[in-house]
C-alpha cells in the first residue's frame, strides 16, 4: 500500500510539474495539443486507409496486388528480370511465358497510365528490395506529360501507382517530384482522397465496409505482375475504319516533355550505378494503327540514343507475319494494347532479343529444384523445359532423335486435366528449314478401350510459342495411352 | 499561397514555431522575419508584384514623414496628392484601365465614332485594393494630424505587408496595427487558443460550407439561361451565404493566425444577416472596408453635416466607390448604387429603434433578402446575365435542384449545414460568452467536439482533386 502511496505521489509530481511546463510555455502547450489532435485524426484516417473504405476498386486492384506479391515474392525469391511500364508492359509480355523460356525469374511492375517519371520512382524502390540483372523499360511513358497535372482527377493511375508503391520513404521522397503540394494529401490516403464517396458513390462505399470486414483469402497462385485486359483480336469493323478512316494514330504527333528526359537520364543513371543491365522496349500497336511511325521513331531515338542502352523496337521492325489481327486489342482509340495471343508473341521475341543481342550473364535456373517447382505447369513450362524422366503426371516419349532427317528433341504427353492431355514435339530449328507451315505427323502406339493399335497423330506448328532455336508442334489427345512411338515424318503443304 | 492550402498548411506552422523561438526577441529582426516571410507568402503567386508592394511601401514611409515636417499646408497636401496618385495610380492602372478605355470607347461608339483601343494585357496583383487602401490610410492620418509618423521602415514594411491580412484585409489602419509592429509581442495561451480556434472555425466555414455552396452558384450562374424559379431563387440565397462565409472564413483565419503571432486585428463581420437595418448591415459587413469609405471619403465629402440633397448624392458617391473598388465593372458600381438607395429609402421609413423580436426578424429578413437580390450584379458577369438571372426567377419550369453540382444527398446535407449555421449565429448574437462557457467545459468533451469536428471537416468537407471552386471570394479584388 504505502509502495503504492508513494508511486502515486510520484505520479502526480510529475504530471502536474509537466502540467506547470507546459503552462510556464505556452507556445509549446499550444504546439503539443495540436500535433495530439493532428495525430489523432492522423490515426483515424490510416485506419480508414489500411481498411479500404474509400479505395475506388477493391475487388480489382491489380496495381496493388503487384506491388504486394512483388515484396513477398522477393523474400523468397530473387527477381532475375524486372519489367516496368504502364498498361502496356502488363498486358503486352507474358512474364511466366518469359520466365520459362529464359529460365530465370521475371517480375512485371508496371502500373496503368503511368509515366515514365511513375516508373523511375518505382524502379527506385524496387531496386531497393531487389538486384535484378536486367531491367526492361517500357517506352509509352516517355511522353509529353507534365507531372504537376493530373489526369481523370481524383481516379487518376498517378495516384493509383503511388498509392500501391509500400516504401514511406521512397514515396516521401517522391511525392515532390510526383505531385503539386496541393495533391499531397490525395496521393498519400484514399480516404482523404475519395472522401466524396459519401456523397457520390454510396456502394462503392458500402461495398468497401463489407469487403473491410472480410479475411481476405490467401492466394497461393503463382503471380507476376501479368493483367490480361485484352482477348479480343481486331474485328473486321475496325480493319474496316482502319481502310476508310486512316490510322488513329499519326506518329508526328508524338512528343515529350523536359520531364520525360529527365527521368529517361535518371533510369539509365541509376541503373549504371546498381550495375544493372537496362534495355528499353517498345511494344507494338497493330501496324494499321499508326501511320508515320518513323517520325515518332527518330523522337524518342532524341532521347534513347543518348545512351548506350539498347533499344527493342517491335513497332519499327513489326512482324506481319506473327503479329497479326488476334495479337491486338479492337479498338480504334489511341490506346491499343496487346491482347493474350499477343503477349506471347511478344514475350518469345523479347526473349530472343535478350539471347542474341544482349551480352550479359543471366541465371539459368531451369535445373534448380525451387525453380522447377515453382513454374511447374506454369504457362509455357513444358513448351521451354523437358520433361523429367522421374515425372508421374507427364510423360516423355522421345528425347534426342534423329529421324527423317528431323533432329527431335523432345516429345511428350503432358496432362492438362483428366480428360485432356496434349502431345507436344520440340524440333531442333535447322537453317535450311522453315517449318512453320508445316505439320509432324506422329505413328504411335496406342491402347485405347482395351484395344492395341498403331495411330497417325497429326501434330500442329504452335504459331503462339515461338522459341529461338525449336519448332513447337502441339496436339490435343483423347485420354489414350500411347506406349511408345514408331515414326515420325513432316508434311508440308 | 492561400490559406486553404497544403502550403499554408507547412509555412504557417514554421513560421509560428520560428517566430517565437527565434525572431521574437528583438523588434527589428523579428519585423525582417515578417517581411521575410511576408513576401514569400505574396511571391508564391507571382514574385514580379512585389516590387509593387516595396514601391508602395518606400513611398508612402517616405512621404508620410514628409508630410509630417513640413510646415506649409500648401506643400502638405502636395505630398499628400503625390501619395495619392502614385497608390491610386498603381490600383488605377493594374485594375481599372481596361475598364476606363472600354467605357471611353462605348461612350464614343454613342456618337457614332468607333475607337479600336490598342489592348495591352494586364495581370492584377493579388491584394493590390486591400494594401493600397492600408497605406493610403497611413499618409492620410498623417495628414490629418492623427498619427505621427514612424520612423522605424522596418515596422512600416511589415506593417503593410503583414501576410495574414495582406491580400484580403482586414484592412488595418496605422494608428491601431503599425503601434504593434513598433513593440514586441506578447503572448499568453488564452491568445493563442483563440487564435487557433478562429483560424479552425475559418476552415470549417470555407471547407464545409462555402465550397459547396460555391458548387450550386458557379454551375447555376454558368447556365443562367436554364435556370427556372426555384434553382434562381436558390442561386441567390446560396451566393448570399457563400459569400459572407467565403469571406468572412477569410477573415477569420486572418485575425485568428495573426492572434498566433501576437498581433490584434480588427473585426470584420458580426453576424450581417442578423442586422436590423441597412445601416445596421453596414455597421456589420466588411467593417474595414466600411469604416474606411466612412472615415476617408464619405466624411471628407460632408458626412451628415450637410443638406439633405447632398447627403444623398454623398451616399450615392460613396457607394457606388465602393462598388468599383470591389471590380472594374459597371455591375459592381450597380451594385453598389442598389445598396446605397437601401440604406436612403428603407432605413428612414422601414426601420425604428426599440423594435419588437417579431419586428427586429421582419427586419433582418427584409435587409438580408433585398442584400442577396443585390447581389446578382455582384456575381453575375455581365449585366445581361443579371437581368436574365431575375427573369428566371420567373420562369416556372420543373427544373431539378440536383443538376447543379450537388447530388441530392450533398443538396440535402447543405441545407442542414446551412440551418445549422444560422441557429448558431442566432445563439452567438444572444450569448457573446459562448466562447467562455465553451472552455468551461471539461477537457474531454472539449477533445470530442474538435477531434469530432475536425473528423466531420475530413471526411465530408467540400474539396478534392481538381476542384476549381476554392479560391476565395475577395481575392479577386
Amino acid at each position: 500500500m504505502k509502495k503504492e502511496k508513494k508511486k502515486n505521489q510520484k505520479f502526480n509530481s510529475d504530471t502536474s510539474s509537466n502540467s506547470l511546463f507546459l503552462d510556464k510555455n505556452p507556445i509549446l502547450k499550444i504546439i503539443v495539443k495540436s500535433i495530439l489532435l493532428i495525430l489523432i485524426l492522423s490515426i483515424g484516417i490510416v485506419v480508414s486507409d489500411r481498411k479500404g473504405y474509400f479505395d475506388p476498386d477493391q475487388t480489382n486492384n491489380h496495381t496493388k496486388k503487384k506491388w504486394d506479391t512483388f515484396y513477398s515474392f522477393v523474400e523468397k525469391n530473387e527477381v532475375d528480370l524486372l519489367l516496368m511500364g504502364n498498361s502496356h508492359m502488363y498486358s503486352g509480355i507474358n512474364p511466366k511465358n518469359l520466365s520459362n523460356t529464359l529460365g530465370l525469374n521475371a517480375f512485371i511492375l508496371a502500373s496503368p497510365g503511368t509515366r515514365i517519371i511513375d516508373t523511375y520512382f518505382g524502379l527506385k524502390e524496387a531496386l531497393q528490395i531487389s538486384k535484378p540483372k536486367l531491367v526492361v523499360i517500357e517506352t509509352y511513358g516517355i511522353n509529353n506529360f507534365n507531372p504537376y497535372e493530373l489526369s481523370k482527377q481524383n481516379l487518376s493511375d498517378q495516384f493509383k501507382s503511388f498509392y500501391a508503391r509500400k516504401s514511406l520513404k521512397t514515396k516521401l521522397l517522391s511525392t515532390v517530384s510526383l505531385f503539386k503540394s496541393d495533391n499531397y494529401l490525395y496521393a498519400w490516403s484514399n480516404s482523404i482522397r475519395n472522401h466524396e464517396f459519401i456523397f457520390k458513390d454510396t456502394t462503392q462505399l458500402s461495398k468497401n465496409f463489407l469487403l473491410a470486414q472480410k479475411k481476405p483469402k490467401k492466394n497461393r497462385d503463382l503471380y507476376l505482375g501479368r493483367f490480361a485486359a485484352f482477348n479480343k483480336g481486331i474485328s473486321k469493323k475496325i480493319l474496316a475504319k482502319y481502310n476508310t478512316d486512316g490510322a488513329p494514330v499519326n506518329g508526328e504527333d508524338y512528343d515529350y516533355s523536359i520531364y520525360a528526359e529527365k527521368y529517361v537520364d535518371k533510369i539509365v543513371a541509376l541503373c549504371k550505378e546498381k550495375n544493372i543491365e537496362l534495355i528499353f522496349l517498345t511494344l507494338p500497336m497493330y501496324h494499321k494503327h499508326i501511320e508515320n511511325y518513323a517520325s515518332w521513331k527518330n523522337k524518342l531515338g532524341e532521347i534513347l540514343h543518348k545512351h548506350p542502352n539498347k533499344w527493342m523496337d517491335m513497332q519499327s521492325d513489326f512482324d506481319r507475319i506473327n503479329f497479326t489481327t488476334n495479337c491486338f486489342q479492337d479498338t480504334y482509340k489511341s490506346n491499343q494494347h496487346m491482347t493474350y495471343y499477343g503477349s506471347l508473341i511478344a514475350s518469345y521475341k523479347l526473349a530472343g532479343f535478350i539471347k542474341t543481342e544482349l551480352n550479359i550473364e543471366l541465371p539459368n535456373r531451369k535445373k534448380e529444384v525451387k525453380w522447377r517447382k515453382m513454374f511447374f505447369g506454369q504457362e509455357g513450362f513444358f513448351e521451354n523445359n523437358t520433361v523429367m524422366q522421374d515425372d508421374k503426371t507427364n510423360r516423355l516419349l522421345w528425347k534426342n532423335k534423329k529421324i527423317n532427317g528431323l533432329i527431335i528433341d523432345e516429345v511428350s504427353v503432358i496432362k492438362e486435366d483428366k480428360k485432356k492431355y496434349v502431345l507436344i514435339a520440340k524440333i531442333k530449328k535447322q537453317k535450311q528449314d522453315d517449318l512453320s507451315k508445316c505439320k509432324l505427323s506422329l505413328l504411335a502406339n496406342t491402347s485405347n478401350q482395351e484395344q492395341d493399335k498403331i495411330v497417325r497423330i497429326n501434330l500442329n506448328y504452335d504459331k503462339l510459342h515461338q522459341l529461338t532455336d525449336q519448332y513447337i508442334f502441339k496436339s490435343q489427345l483423347k485420354p489414350i495411352e500411347i506406349y511408345n512411338l514408331v515414326n515420325a515424318s513432316i508434311i508440308c503443304n | 499561397m492561400i490559406f486553404n492550402s497544403i502550403d499554408f498548411a507547412i509555412f504557417f506552422p514554421l513560421v509560428f514555431i520560428l517566430y517565437w523561438g527565434i525572431f521574437n526577441k528583438k523588434k527589428t529582426l523579428r519585423n525582417i522575419f515578417l517581411i521575410a516571410v511576408s513576401y514569400f507568402f505574396y511571391g508564391m503567386w507571382d514574385w514580379r508584384f512585389l516590387s509593387l508592394i516595396i514601391m508602395s511601401s518606400s513611398t508612402d514611409f517616405f512621404i508620410g514623414k514628409k508630410i509630417y515636417t513640413e510646415t506649409l499646408n500648401s506643400k502638405r497636401k502636395l505630398w499628400l496628392i503625390m501619395s495619392l496618385i502614385i497608390n491610386l495610380g498603381f490600383l488605377g492602372f493594374f485594375k481599372y484601365f481596361h475598364f476606363f478605355i472600354d467605357s471611353f470607347t462605348s461612350t464614343f461608339a454613342l456618337f457614332g465614332h468607333n475607337i479600336e483601343p490598342h489592348h495591352i494585357e494586364i495581370i492584377l496583383p493579388v491584394g493590390i485594393s486591400f494594401y493600397t487602401f492600408q497605406t493610403l490610410s497611413y499618409t492620410i492620418d498623417i495628414y490629418n494630424k492623427k498619427i505621427a509618423p514612424t520612423n522605424k521602415p522596418f515596422a512600416f514594411f511589415a506593417f503593410v505587408s503583414f501576410f495574414p491580412q495582406l491580400v484580403a484585409g482586414p484592412i488595418e489602419r496605422a494608428k491601431d496595427l503599425l503601434p504593434q509592429f513598433e513593440s514586441l509581442s506578447k503572448i499568453d495561451y488564452k491568445q493563442l487558443k483563440s487564435g487557433l480556434l478562429l483560424m479552425f472555425y475559418g476552415f470549417f466555414k470555407k471547407i464545409m460550407i462555402a465550397d459547396r455552396l460555391a458548387i450550386f452558384v458557379n454551375n447555376a450562374y454558368g447556365d443562367i439561361e436554364n435556370l427556372d424559379t426555384i434553382s434562381a431563387c436558390t442561386a441567390i440565397v446560396f451566393f448570399a451565404f457563400q459569400l459572407y462565409l467565403d469571406f468572412s472564413a477569410y477573415s477569420d483565419i486572418a485575425i485568428g493566425s495573426s492572434r498566433m503571432l501576437g498581433f490584434n486585428l480588427s473585426l470584420n463581420f458580426r453576424r450581417p444577416y442578423l442586422a436590423n437595418s441597412f445601416s445596421d448591415f453596414w455597421k456589420r459587413w466588411h467593417i474595414s472596408l466600411s469604416s474606411w469609405f466612412k472615415d476617408y471619403l464619405y466624411i471628407p465629402l460632408g458626412g451628415n453635416k450637410v443638406i439633405r440633397t447632398r447627403r444623398i448624392t454623398n451616399i450615392l458617391i460613396v457607394f457606388m466607390v465602393s462598388g468599383l473598388w470591389h471590380g472594374p465593372s459597371w455591375n459592381f458600381v450597380i451594385w453598389g448604387f442598389i445598396n446605397g438607395l437601401f440604406i436612403l429609402v428603407f432605413d428612414s421609413l422601414l426601420f425604428q429603434k426599440n423594435s419588437t423580436a417579431a419586428k427586429r426578424v421582419f427586419n433582418s429578413l427584409f435587409v438580408s433578402v433585398s442584400w442577396a437580390l443585390s447581389l446578382v450584379f455582384f456575381r453575375a458577369e455581365t449585366l445581361q446575365d443579371a437581368f436574365h438571372l431575375f427573369s428566371s426567377v420567373f420562369t416556372l419550369d420543373t427544373k431539378s435542384l440536383y443538376d447543379f453540382g450537388l447530388n441530392e444527398i450533398e443538396f440535402k446535407f447543405t441545407i442542414k449545414l446551412l440551418l445549422a449555421f444560422i441557429v448558431y449565429e442566432i445563439i452567438l448574437e444572444n450569448f457573446a460568452d459562448l466562447y467562455e462557457r465553451f472552455s468551461n467545459f471539461h477537457f474531454i468533451f472539449r477533445w470530442a467536439f474538435f477531434i469530432s469536428v475536425l473528423v466531420f471537416i475530413v471526411f465530408y468537407g467540400s474539396y478534392g482533386v481538381g476542384l476549381n471552386d476554392n479560391n476565395f471570394i475577395y481575392f479577386q479584388f
